[in-house]
């Protein structure tokens, strides 16, 4: 295809709104606060679209479950903060179990560190997702076409996830502290996606989760699991939109902050909690639902949408180099996480307590970091 | 910045801005909001980075290499749990068909190519790096930035094809 280039050249490119001036406003901006900032000093975080108080939708949506007034939860006395701490060799910390205590990650084939000691999962490759409290690990390999292959690593053993009728590729998300796991499957129509478990005892038969009916949106055709909590319960997404599937089996949408949204995501579930994102009509906002009794409550805007929770509520964005991650306390409070000097620190997870945050540097090449946050 | 500097890193984004806008659109499958958001972002840390890039010995090669990176890191951000065509939770439900050019066959055709893929495509022909140099953005070797290439080709030829 000698004209390839010709092609792409001629595709007929939409206007658009790359604005110069922005970038030099923003470099300047950008390079004035780096000079600002000396060795181990918390981020400035601009606030944005902060909202300070949480609010509870008192409005119907048509979702079946009812949400009845709730009042904010006693806000724990403000934290004393967190230290941070950047690993030397390059890799990254994807996952930390409920306890704290085993750091999944790569560097860069899957490692487990357990006491801050690293251990190779010997025979895996690929990248863990998630750890539970006995230290197995769940994780995939991905080739350069995005096929991803789940598998789960138990005391040195690796054993591939099984896959769903009529779906090539599997892809573990969460598991919990009985070892069962939850996650999805897609064929190679890389769009489609469905829910999926993995009972501890047999890794190799997936189950298929069964969608709700009436729930989700026209054309989107994601549908997936990303949370499992100790009781079974499930969380995730149909078509788009936010669900979780009691342990009978039995699901249904979570309630939305507004009836006029675009659905929305959830990012997983510590205790009975679960956290996750609503997309509305130009806004992205942090949710937080309250499982046992159906309430949800909206913690501001967020841009990146990816974020994790812990068991009383508090919420770490993910955060990305521009946008640093921040703590949501379950009132709605933000406070920026402290950074490592002269590098972006980025989350991924959080220890059931809040104490441990982890997560990697910025940048082409990564280095892990932890923080230690005095609960 | 000092000034000259600075009129010297305006003079080269404007001059080289359509060809970044296009690279993005086709990289992000013909989305025209991300690909902006993502030139944007680029051009951005090229004026924090202008001191040292300006003095590269091949200025376009660092700066497609930034916008490739920029792509990955914004498809890692959303994308390590979430995953895929569409591109990420917040597209697909936000703008699931309509944020994206059908007009275009080969906008579609590209949008079936998994990300990687499409990257290899992008770099090669429209912004003419060659096959080393790809490899090293994408972080592989050179056989895979082939296979990749001939994959990607003749998946295109094949839908490029049936649309005719």
């Amino acid at each position: 295809m000698s004209d390839l280039h010709d092609l792409m050249t001629a595709v007929d490119l939409p206007p658009g709104r790359v604005d110069i001036g922005r970038a030099v406003a923003d470099g300047r901006r950008r390079s004035r606060r780096r000079a600002v900032l000396g060795a181990g000093a918390a981020v400035l975080v601009v606030a944005g679209s902060f909202t300070a108080v949480q609010q509870v939708a008192r409005r119907s949506v048509p979702v079946p479950v009812p949400i009845p007034a709730a009042s904010p939860p006693a806000s724990p006395a403000p934290p004393p903060g967190c230290t941070v701490e950047t690993y030397a060799q390059s890799g990254t910390v994807e996952a930390v179990d409920e306890s704290g205590q085993y750091l999944v990650g790569t560097a860069p084939n899957p490692v487990l560190w357990k006491d801050g000691k690293p251990t190779p999962l010997a025979g895996a490759t690929g990248t863990p997702t998630a750890v539970n409290g006995s230290g197995v690990v769940v994780g995939y390999d991905s080739n350069d076409q995005d096929q991803f292959r789940g598998w789960v690593w138990r005391d040195g053993h690796l054993t591939r996830l099984g896959k769903a009728t009529g779906y090539k590729w599997t892809m573990p998300t969460a598991i919990n502290a009985q070892g069962d796991i939850v996650g999805y499957a897609l064929g190679d129509a890389l769009d489609v996606s469905i829910p999926v478990l993995w009972r501890a005892d047999r890794p190799g038969t997936a189950v298929k989760l069964k969608l709700p009916s009436g729930v989700g949106a026209n054309g989107v055709i994601m549908s997936r699991a990303t949370g499992i909590a100790d009781d079974g319960t499930i969380v995730g997404v149909v078509k788009g939109v936010p669900a979780r599937w009691r342990p009978d089996g039995v699901g249904a949408a979570l309630a939305l902050p507004s009836p006029d949204n675009n659905g929305g995501y959830v990012n997983g579930v510590r205790g009975h909690l679960a956290f996750g994102v609503f997309y509305g009509k130009g806004v992205v906002e942090i949710v937080r639902w309250d499982l046992t009794t159906g309430t949800m409550a909206s913690l501001g805007s967020d841009s990146g949408g990816m974020l994790s929770g812990t068991a009383d509520g508090w919420v770490v964005t993910w955060g990305e180099p521009g946008d640093p991650p921040v703590r949501i306390s379950p009132d709605g409070r933000r406070i920026p996480l402290t950074q490592p000097a002269g590098v972006v620190g980025m989350t991924r997870a959080v220890s059931g307590d809040g104490a441990t945050i982890v997560g990697f540097t910025a940048g082409t090449t990564h280095r892990p970091v932890v923080w230690h946050c005095r609960p | 910045m000092r000034a000259d500097s600075e009129a010297e890193y305006v003079a080269y984004v404007t001059a080289r801005l359509p060809a970044l806008r296009r690279a993005a659109f086709l990289l992000c499958g013909g989305d025209v909001d991300r690909g902006d958001d993502i030139v944007q972002l680029t051009i951005t840390r090229l004026y924090q980075r202008w001191r040292q890039a300006s003095r590269a010995d091949n200025l376009d090669a660092y700066v497609h290499r930034m916008l490739v990176h920029t792509f990955a890191d914004e498809k890692r951000r959303a994308w390590s749990r979430v995953r895929l065509l569409p591109e990420s939770a917040a597209d697909a439900a936000i703008e699931p068909q309509t944020a994206v050019d059908d007009r275009s066959a080969l906008v579609a055709a590209l949008r079936i190519l998994p990300p990687r893929q499409r990257a290899v495509l992008v770099l090669r022909f429209l912004l003419d790096r060659p096959v080393e140099e790809v490899a090293e953005i994408l972080g592989c070797s050179e056989g895979t930035v082939k296979s990749q290439t001939s994959r990607g080709l003749s998946i295109l030829r094949s839908q490029l094809t049936v649309r005719n």
